[in-house]
């Protein structure tokens, strides 16, 4: 463990351990922050990194216990020792923290400025109009527009970029010295995430704070911390200068932590450019509800005249902010939604106007692969019934012996075969991981033998060693199979290790289009460049 | 993480809501409750001392348990001075002699003009407890039939509604919307009383069931239809759609299974409603007819506040209703936590 003289330690935690029952969660973590400093705290879910954090906050969920020998200290307080009200009196005062969740970390029910004035109250001896005032300057602080309307807004009037602003004016209305942010962006969009870590940035400077980051994004980690500790199975395994440990990273974990995160270009496409899924004007429309009794409003049009099309073998990237109409765009290529106007082909056949009966041929060679890992297996079916429902449902196969052998080379080629997992026909899909259950989903589109695959984030979910380990097999599928890949992401790291086009979408239309190495080196628009600076540009 | 639990052995769903079921000791106690209803359901003539139609004096208060046995209290020849009622007493009463399987039942008094009244008598002389028995195939039964009528007639028209949406979603909410905007207890004296009073009691426990099927089913319906619009709403469904999945197969193979489990605790929950539904219409007048037996007929004497002043025995089928209304409610409660064990 690298640990230089440091001036000032705001935080020093010490030998802390974290037991659950019998279990123990953290061993050993030791890390110290000086005033000014930025510290990452990086691992994977699981790794013990939040339960840290809560523990440094006194905040350790029902049931986990600090075990003997831990030391939290603050400023030279020793917080282990102290009782519920004295670390309350702390809590929100010398040591703040902002969460991941902007949506739930507010009370709807309260406005904005009610919020802030009793976190300002709770700890100073001012009244509530002066604490008003205060509420006005933090949120003037943290950048958002008329702090004095947003003052008497409630949350859900904010977008969830404001929420979080109003989040950091809460953690620093009483000027603390240690600031903990957990994931603080990874629930918004990249550009508004580039402003929140930006200025979180320059507020720690203003504050002269400790900044407890933790993350699971390195590209955060390089761009905003001095020194990081990274955090596998309970133990801070690795410890230094950020610089140090991105040029030479000494423990294994770390190795692989660095060499997952998505850095390869795409292999150029090299097929014939026969487009075999395209769509031309492409509008969809999300019905308005009536309200009342005056005429039905108009129907919303989330996508806007889109015309993309895919060629065998080819990799096509969709990219843009949550709202921006990918996933809408992706399903009404796949007909799971129906589209108000525009022209569908495949394999230059017209589908757009196929009813279900005559949409059955094009289902088997269309399929889909979805973002959430939990949500797209049904639970109540084991993995043969998964993998064995294409089959069935199109009538492939000669019978069961041979369904079951189509299955088996499905799971295998999905990498979940019997050598790497042993039997597992009859399991249920929780007894399998994110990773497991997302080539599960994967397995269960293969077995139908597909050309063309929609990837709706499949690995935004998660952890980054998975997210490699499933674009590897993604790429292998690819090239054995020559299928084609319309991948829809919010994260053009991925994308560019994928895709060799690229679309950018905005409020539901198609604002460029080119190849991947064009847009990312080029990017025309004002829009793209801003998304590319922010998921790549390391120096901003 | 590359082969986590690889030695483990599979478990099936109903194994895992066993496990989480036996960690609640109140669910196994209703369980048990359950099958000793079953039994009483099955074997009610058998177990009960006497025959429920065989008439002895009107009244009687239940036989005491002493260190001889039961004893049947008998008159002492006072009157108490206030009610002017006769004062029973056990002093110089001969105990009952009880044998085993004696003329068709498991307990019975050896002596054929012996009387052993667990519960008393009711006011033609009938042995309650024996009568409680034999009812609880009746009470249970339109209890079960009624229970099983709500609950498909729910889950289907939920269902559709939740599946199809559209036109036919608005029609089937604005239906059950009016089912449960009725006033149900003037409905069911209402309809009680369209019934024509010389209709054979057979005929009037088919309608019975019927008036309370067709008022029942509104709720469940309701629920079922908001969790298929979820579930039809879940990516495995777009995923089944995308494989080329009919509407039918969505259905039955990836919606139906993950409602099962909400409509085996509605099932549980609503049928000791029912039970309660049927004694306190029973007591309201609205009952079963004789020869029938059932616990809501049984009360309908307990109707009069002389009656349960002076013979406060007649009111002791509470006890059967309150046992069933336990044993389901505690099993439902058991199964509701055990029954999603992901």
């Amino acid at each position: 463990m690298t640990q230089s003289t440091l001036t000032d330690p705001v935080l020093e935690v010490a030998g802390l351990g974290i037991g659950f029952g019998a279990r123990t969660l953290v061993a050993g973590a030791a890390l110290t922050i000086a005033r000014g400093e930025t510290v990452a705290l990086v691992g994977e879910s699981g790794s013990g990194k939040s339960l840290t954090a809560r523990a440094i906050m006194g905040l350790l969920p029902r049931g986990a216990a600090l075990a003997a020998g831990s030391s939290i200290r603050l400023a030279g307080t020793e917080l282990t020792t102290l009782r519920e009200p004295a670390l309350r009196r702390l809590r929100g005062n010398r040591m703040a923290m902002v969460f991941q969740e902007p949506m739930s970390s507010l009370n709807p029910l309260h406005t904005v400025g009610a919020q802030l004035v009793e976190a300002i109250c709770i700890h100073q001896p001012i009244s509530r109009s002066a604490a008003m005032t205060r509420a006005g300057e933090l949120l003037e602080e943290v950048g958002l527009p008329e702090p004095l309307l947003k003052l008497r807004q409630y949350p859900h009037e904010l977008s969830g970029g404001q929420r979080q602003r109003v989040m950091i004016a809460m953690a620093l209305s009483n000027q603390p010295d240690l600031l903990i942010a957990d994931e603080p962006t990874t629930a918004l969009d990249v550009i508004v995430q580039a402003q929140i870590l930006a200025l979180l940035k320059d507020l720690q400077a203003r504050y002269a704070m400790a900044v407890l980051l933790i993350t699971h994004d390195l590209t955060i980690v390089r761009r905003h911390a001095s020194r990081v500790h990274v955090m596998q199975a309970g133990r801070i395994v690795e410890a230094g200068e950020t610089a140090a440990i991105f040029a030479t990273p000494q423990h294994t974990y770390t190795q692989m932590l660095l060499a997952a995160e998505p850095s390869a270009v795409a292999p150029p496409f090299t097929g014939s450019g026969d487009p075999l899924c395209e769509a031309r004007n492409l509008c969809v429309d999300f019905p308005a509800r009536r309200t009342g009794w005056g005429a039905k409003p108009a129907d919303i049009r989330v996508v806007h005249a889109a015309s993309l099309a895919v060629a065998r073998g080819e990799s096509v990237g969709i990219v843009g902010e949550s709202g921006s109409g990918k996933t809408t765009l992706g399903l009404a290529m796949m007909r799971l939604i129906a589209a108000a106007s525009g022209e569908i082909a495949f394999d230059s056949t017209r589908i757009d106007g196929f009813d279900r009966a005559a949409m059955q041929p094009f289902r088997r060679r269309m399929q889909i692969v979805l973002q959430d890992p939990f949500a797209s297996l049904n639970p109540r079916l084991s993995v043969r019934q998964i993998v064995e429902e294409g089959l069935i449902v199109n009538g492939i196969g000669s019978g069961p012996a041979d369904r079951l052998r189509r299955v088996r080379a499905a799971l295998d080629d999905a990498g979940l075969g019997e050598a790497a997992m042993g039997d597992i026909l009859a399991r249920f899909p929780h007894e399998f991981s994110g990773g497991q259950r997302q080539r599960l989903s994967i397995a269960r589109a293969l077995a139908v033998e597909p050309e063309f695959l929609l990837l709706d984030e499949p690995t935004s979910a998660l952890d980054l060693s998975v997210q490699a380990q499933i674009l590897a097999l993604l790429q292998r599928l690819q090239r054995e199979r020559g299928l084609s890949y319309l991948f829809i992401s919010h994260d053009l790291k991925v994308v560019r290790a994928l895709c060799q086009r690229i679309i950018v979408m905005k409020a539901g239309a198609i604002v460029e289009e080119g190849a991947a190495s064009d847009i990312l080196a080029h990017p025309q628009t004002e829009y793209a460049a801003r998304l590319v600076r922010a998921a790549l540009d390391l120096a901003a | 993480m590359s082969r986590p639990q690889a030695t483990a052995r599979p478990q099936n769903y109903a194994r895992l809501v066993w496990l989480r079921f036996a960690r609640s000791r109140l669910g196994l106690a209703g369980l048990g409750c359950l099958v000793l209803l079953l039994i009483i359901v099955l074997f009610g003539r058998f177990l009960a001392p006497h025959d429920p139609d065989t008439r002895f004096a009107p009244f009687q208060p239940p036989s005491h348990w002493t260190s001889a046995g039961f004893v049947n209290p008998i008159d002492s020849g006072k009157v108490d001075p206030v009610t002017l009622q006769p004062i029973l007493t056990t002093a110089g009463a001969q105990p009952v002699r009880l044998g085993l399987f004696v003329r068709g039942h498991l307990v019975a008094p050896r002596d054929p003009d012996g009387e052993l009244h667990l519960l008393g008598t009711d006011r033609f002389g009938r042995d309650i407890f024996s009568r409680g028995l034999v009812a609880a195939r009746i009470s249970l039964g339109l209890a079960t039939i009624v229970v099983t009528l709500t609950t498909t007639t729910g889950l289907l028209l939920g269902a559709i509604a939740g599946y199809r949406g559209g036109a036919i979603d608005r029609w089937l909410s604005r239906l059950i919307d009016f089912v449960l905007a009725f006033p149900q207890l003037p409905l069911y004296l209402a309809l009680g009383a369209l019934i024509p009073i010389t209709l054979g009691s057979g005929m009037f426990l088919i309608l019975l069931i019927g008036i309370m099927a067709m008022l029942g089913w509104a709720g469940l319906a309701r629920e079922i239809r908001g969790k298929t619009m979820v579930l039809a709403r879940m990516d495995y469904v777009r995923a089944a759609i995308a494989l080329g999945a009919t509407d039918w197969r969505v259905v039955y193979r990836h919606i139906a299974p993950n409602l099962v489990s909400h409509v085996l605790v509605s099932f549980t929950l609503t049928l000791p409603a029912i039970v309660l539904l049927e004694s306190f219409l029973g007591f309201l007048g609205l009952a079963v007819k004789p020869p029938l037996i059932s616990w809501g007929l049984m009360l309908q004497d307990a109707g009069s506040f002389a009656a349960i002043g002076s013979y406060p025995w007649i009111l002791s089928p509470v006890g059967f209703v309150f046992i069933t209304v336990f044993a389901f409610n505690a099993v439902g409660d058991a199964l509701r936590d055990a029954i999603d064990p992901y």
